[in-house]
């Protein structure tokens, strides 16, 4: 079949209104009803900034990953067509694929420096969601949508699906939405899902990374679901204090590139600053989300076994707290 | 959808958003207490226990001594930020201290402090270093 010309929509684009109607709502919402999330117009305004400034890269470097995306097109012999179901069978890999990447985003420092705005809130509503990144093409993570095209489906195609993933995500950074139908929650992403997702607390740490099914991370071992007797509490270990959008979008780069620049250093231990998890040291006093849980256990006795804690053995404290 | 008009739909958003956020009070500051700064502190520093506290009349900042150092807390909005003041550089404001921390993430801060607040913060601060 001829693919040279298939084009898709540009669903995000599309989707713009329907965002800013939502947010207006929301907002609306938790003023009236006073529940359902917080608000915070500098923190809101920087997360819309962030959403426009990662949709400007998208117009001024998107053209990196489709054409990489294209060069694979053309050596591969596979073509599956774009029939419906093909797409519907794009939409589901896609999303295996975003859930790879996203765990990448947590486990490995180079990806994390691109992810980590989004987590750079304290609060967590709609427009949390579009604080997106702006660095997303510097982590080279299209190389996880080789597979796809390799297997035959064309870039438009994943490209498009991969939009209709980003919208599908937006519902579900919301405190107004409490919990779906159980069969919704056991398949589904959702609000409660996903606010594990961001929360600090040490059960919660690199849980829940799917994009729209949340079988994936039942499936990979890394699903936590919300307690009610711990609250999600939203931001980063340690949180940025500011709300520039230039410093949100680049602190983790220059603090890796810091790191880096430290003399005395190995090679290897400059590598390891980039690709290990975020708060690895090299002189062993760094703080990841292993060791904060095992912290939390050992002054939380009763929390080991719980969800989030299965497999933690605990650790006393240190003195300085973790990065 | 033509760029002409995405941009006129985000530019005429996010005002909105932005107005109704005003008018709704959502950009009053957070005001500490001592418990809240504590709390707010130990969450934000893992495995930290706050032994003194110094809150700021203003309810906007707070001067806290934990494991052996000294650490700077203050309103971001509603909610908090925190840095080890042992690398910082202080500075008298009209106001009450600016701190210029080495952070890219956090790199300046003006405290509001009366002045007997500024002649008692501003020493605990070099001395920290």
């Amino acid at each position: 079949m001829d693919l040279s010309s298939l084009t898709y929509p540009d669903v995000v684009s599309f989707a713009v209104p329907f965002f800013v109607a939502a947010v207006i709502f929301e907002v609306t919402w938790i003023f009236v009803k006073r529940r359902g999330g917080r608000y915070e117009t500098r923190d809101a305004m920087t997360s819309l900034a962030m959403g426009v400034g990662n949709v400007v890269v998208g117009i001024l470097l998107g053209f990196v990953t489709y054409g990489f995306l294209m060069w694979l097109w053309r050596i591969t012999p596979l073509d599956l067509g774009a029939s419906v179901w093909v797409v519907a069978l794009c939409f589901v890999l896609d999303d295996l694929r975003y859930y790879w990447v996203h765990r990448l985003g947590h486990r490995v420092r180079w990806v994390w420096a691109s992810h980590v705005n989004h987590h750079s809130s304290q609060h967590y509503n709609l427009t949390t969601a579009l604080r997106q990144t702006w660095t997303g093409t510097f982590t080279f993570m299209m190389l996880l949508s080789a597979p796809l095209v390799l297997l035959g489906f064309h870039p438009a195609m994943i490209l498009f699906v991969g939009g209709l993933n980003l919208i599908y995500q937006f519902w579900i950074h919301t405190e107004a939405i409490d919990k779906m139908p159980r069969w919704f929650e056991a398949v589904m992403n959702t609000p409660s899902h996903h606010r594990v997702h961001h929360g600090r607390n040490p059960r919660y740490l690199d849980a829940n990374y799917a994009g729209v099914f949340i079988v994936w991370d039942k499936m990979f071992g890394t699903f936590v679901p919300e307690q009610a007797d711990d609250r999600p509490d939203y931001g980063l270990v340690h949180n940025i204090g500011t709300f520039n959008p230039l410093r949100v979008a680049f602190h983790e780069w220059v603090a890796i590139f810091r790191d880096l620049r430290q003399p005395g250093l190995t090679w290897w231990d400059r590598l390891r600053y980039a690709l290990m998890p975020p708060g690895w040291r090299h002189d062993g006093t760094g703080g990841g989300s292993e060791r904060l849980k095992a912290e939390y256990v050992a002054k939380h006795p009763d929390a080991a076994g719980t969800p989030g804690f299965e497999t933690v053995r605990p650790v006393q404290a240190r003195a300085e707290p973790a990065e | 959808m033509p760029l002409w008009l995405l941009g006129t739909i985000v530019v005429v958003g996010l005002a909105a958003i932005w107005l109704i956020m005003r008018v709704y009070g959502f950009d009053r500051p957070l005001v500490l207490t001592h418990d809240v700064a504590a709390q707010e502190f130990a969450t934000d520093n893992p495995g930290l226990v706050p032994e003194d506290i110094h809150l700021a009349k203003s309810g906007q900042s707070a001067l806290i001594h934990a494991g052996g150092s000294t650490y700077v807390l203050w309103v971001m909005g509603q909610d908090v930020a925190t840095q080890n003041v042992a690398k910082a550089r202080v500075n008298e404001a009209e106001t009450g201290l600016t701190l210029r921390l080495p952070d890219f993430a956090a790199p300046r801060v003006t405290l509001t402090l009366t002045e007997d607040e500024k002649a008692l913060w501003k020493p605990m601060i070099e001395g920290a270093a």
